[in-house]
């Protein structure tokens, strides 16, 4: 089993308004994984007990 | 999102970039996280709670190796050094050793409730882990990507020596060895691993040289998995 994992999120352009960044020490809001590729995680849960690191990248 | 948008994710990072890591497709989740500019990092520790946010660049990798330090593969233990045994197992693998370890303490006569109830726990959570892997093991068999499925394969041979997803791997493997169509992609598989190993795709001048060598590569190994992520490959410039 991996110890930490690197997600990488792709997003939407649709996603509009900015919102303010999570701040530091405070729990990491839960997300529904609608499709993974490369041995993803399926579910939000299974990230539990782990470090990861949440890269968030754009196609364009 | 849309099947188109999925497609768009697969073709960028997935084939183009040749993303190894886990990749996934969450929607609304630049406005949950407040992304404000790409790319975007935010760290989470093993406790759930946000460690570094974007604000604060890309982590160093000594920011991740301390972040690393806190992980614990054990299932949740109760405090206290006589669990220490059974912390080290987790977080050293030893899944074989820990098998044995549970079943020995729980055939103890006059076992106290309390620590019965926790091995009992660690049992089920060792079962539960052997069954995630017997399944992860039955989806690498089916393939397609068999090159890919052969390395992952090897390393739960000896991750999980001794126990089922260890004899799923090498039954596994003995099909694939005994398959002349899979040996076929597995060659194929290894033969593109290395021609994209062989080019830095970060400068122009290699990625351009990389992308006249894929039709070539595509041509030859036509009928198989890593010909056709190969002309994917070339189709996506």
């Amino acid at each position: 089993m991996i110890r930490s994992l690197l997600l990488s999120v792709a997003v939407g352009l649709l996603a509009g308004g900015v919102s303010a960044q999570i701040a530091k020490g405070s729990p990491a809001p839960a997300f529904t994984i609608e499709k993974g590729w490369n041995d993803a995680p399926t579910s939000f849960d299974d990230l539990a007990g782990k470090v990861v690191i949440l890269d968030f990248a754009q196609t364009w | 999102m849309s099947d188109e948008a999925e497609g768009l994710i697969e073709e960028t990072f997935i084939t183009k970039l040749g993303a190894k890591y886990p990749f996934i497709k969450v929607k609304g989740i630049n406005e949950q996280y407040g992304i404000k500019f790409f790319p975007s990092v935010y760290t989470i520790d093993t406790n759930g709670n946000v460690h570094s946010v974007p604000d604060d660049r890309m982590p160093s990798e000594g920011t991740i190796e301390e972040l690393l330090k806190t992980v614990s593969l054990a299932p949740k233990l109760p405090e206290g050094s006589q669990y220490d045994p059974l912390r080290q197992m987790w977080n050293k693998k030893d899944y074989l050793k820990l098998q044995d370890y549970l079943a020995r303490m729980l055939a103890a006569p006059n076992l106290d409730a309390a620590l019965k109830e926790v091995f009992e726990t660690q049992q089920q959570a060792l079962q539960k882990k052997v069954e995630q892997q017997q399944k992860r093991v039955a989806t690498l068999a089916e393939g397609p990507d068999y090159y890919t499925a052969k390395e992952q394969l090897e390393k739960v041979q000896k991750e999980w020596k001794g126990l089922p997803p260890a004899e799923d791997a090498t039954k596994a493997l003995a099909t694939f060895a005994a398959d002349a169509d899979i040996k076929k992609e597995i060659a194929a598989g290894k033969a593109f691993a290395t021609l994209l190993a062989k080019y830095d795709r970060s400068k122009i001048s290699q990625a351009r040289k990389l992308m006249e060598e894929l039709p070539k590569f595509a041509k030859k190994y036509e009928h198989t998995y890593a010909g056709q992520q190969a002309a994917k490959m070339a189709e996506s410039k």
